[in-house]
């Protein structure tokens, strides 16, 4: 049989509690904690092999197993600290147990960790997009604008050839008077949005769908008690003619424990 | 408005974070690959499409796309004329067919070969066989002269075929041929009929 020796890691959450959580882990695996002090790590015994595959429906179930573990463990513990994919703990030498090699990193980590606990506790991460359509955007603007209205009715009395010069100009100004308005509700949707988070994230923005820009992508952390009032800002914002808003959540804190989360004391 | 977590943009979020995001543990207490700390980026990369690809530069379904087309486009090049492995070429000239379809209609080059079984015309770029019809499908051939926009008289082969149908070739010499396809069809024991041009002239 494989030697086990690795040991992948979830996540840690705050309990001192060495429970087994079934098996719930990637491919099965059984999830146990390792506790060291009042943290304890969430991890399965595995082989010192990274999970690679390149078959995607592959990919997909070991993330989902991945995101179902912490999951579990948030009903039990209440938050929890969550590690990327692939996050396996390599033994040490021939004579110190896997187990203990997790405690000593414990250990050695406590105080980041406890940092980083307290800035998350009672807190998920939400996705929060916002996206605009130019085409409906561009109808609005083509009405309220007066050098729009004017160019076109300018198009109107001129000859095909011309003609065709002037809608190039015309969709030229159209966009510009986009990228203004852009800017705008950028400030204005993130200004919004970060009023109900205790952090935020602005990731970079995708490319979306065909008809569809995406004008703000965010991670935001956000308190359990707070959700609702952020629902009720993105639902008015989602209500706004040629906007529409995606979000997802709640999931672990991915996006908020990697970062310095405090700058330090006494600089 | 309430979060969701079970949709397709949902699940791209989800992937954004476990392969990207998470607490990092020190490189030196991490399973390695060639040095290489294991963020899930390979594995990302073959999941979001073009979009990922682009961003890591990873073009192999394209390559492997492009790769493929270029092959057939070589092996097309390479293909020999569809012969039979006991047909013979009896005779080799330039022709064109005229050829109609639709809204399309035009002059087809390719080369006329007879051979002991059948006539055929065939083009080389890209490959094709532009017409074939074997001896036992040809009730007579005629050949008459006409002008082409050029003004130019230009030789005409008619191939009148047993189903009623015609095929009108235009070649330099179309005397030539058609005496080598008529006198290969009587070595097959067919009987060519003659006095076409009439017939073909009234219509």
């Amino acid at each position: 049989m494989e030697q086990e020796i690795g040991r992948y890691l979830y996540g840690v959450a705050a309990s001192e509690r060495a429970v087994r959580l079934g098996s719930i882990g990637i491919e099965g695996c059984d999830v146990y904690t390792i506790p060291y002090e009042d943290f304890c790590a969430i991890v399965h015994n595995c082989p010192t092999e990274p999970y690679q595959s390149t078959d995607e429906e592959t990919v997909k179930r070991w993330v989902s197993a991945h995101q179902g573990v912490l999951d579990e463990a948030k009903e039990r513990f209440g938050t929890v600290i969550p590690f990327g994919f692939d996050t396996i703990l390599q033994p040490r030498d021939e004579v110190t147990s896997p187990d203990q090699v997790m405690k000593d990193w414990l250990k050695g980590d406590y105080e980041r960790l406890q940092t980083i606990m307290e800035k998350i506790k009672d807190r998920d991460e939400y996705g929060v997009q916002i996206f605009y359509e130019p085409s409906l955007i561009g109808k609005q603007i083509a009405e309220q604008s007066q050098e729009i209205r004017k160019l076109k009715q300018e198009i109107a009395t001129k000859s095909p050839g011309m003609a065709y010069i002037y809608r190039q100009k015309l969709e030229k100004a159209v966009k510009a008077e986009m990228e203004e308005l852009a800017d705008k509700w950028f400030k204005d949707f993130y200004g919004r949005v970060r009023h109900h988070c205790d952090d935020i994230m602005v990731e970079k923005t995708k490319k979306a769908d065909r008809d569809r820009v995406m004008l703000l992508n965010t991670s935001c952390l956000v308190a359990r008690q707070k959700v609702d009032s952020l629902g009720e800002e993105l639902e008015k914002i989602n209500n706004m003619e040629g906007f529409s808003v995606h979000f997802s959540g709640p999931w672990p804190p991915y996006s908020f424990v990697a970062k310095p989360v405090l700058p330090v004391k006494g600089e | 408005m309430q979060p969701s977590r079970d949709t397709h943009a949902t699940l791209i979020d989800l992937l954004d974070r476990v392969l990207e995001k998470g607490l990092v543990l020190n490189a030196d207490l991490m399973i390695h690959v060639a040095g290489i700390p294991l963020l899930g980026v390979s594995l990302k990369a073959y999941l979001a499409g073009m979009e990922t690809m682009l961003r890591y530069g990873i073009w192999q379904d394209w390559d492997e796309a492009q790769r493929s087309i270029a092959a057939e486009e070589q092996r097309q090049k390479r293909k020999e004329m569809p012969l039979a492995p006991d047909e013979e070429i009896l005779l080799k000239v330039f022709a064109s067919q005229w050829f109609g379809k639709g809204i399309y209609h035009n002059w087809r080059p390719g080369h006329l070969y007879i051979t002991d079984k059948r006539v055929l015309l065939f083009r080389k770029e890209p490959a094709e066989t532009l017409f074939q019809c074997p001896y036992e499908e040809i009730r007579g051939v005629a050949t008459t002269g006409k002008h082409d926009i050029t003004g130019r008289e230009t030789d005409r082969l008619c191939l009148v075929l047993r189903s009623g149908e015609m095929a009108e070739l235009r070649l330099s010499d179309a005397l030539v041929v058609k005496d080598a396809i008529e006198e290969q069809m009587k070595t097959l024991g067919l009987e060519p009929e003659g006095n076409l041009l009439f017939s073909l002239a009234a219509s």
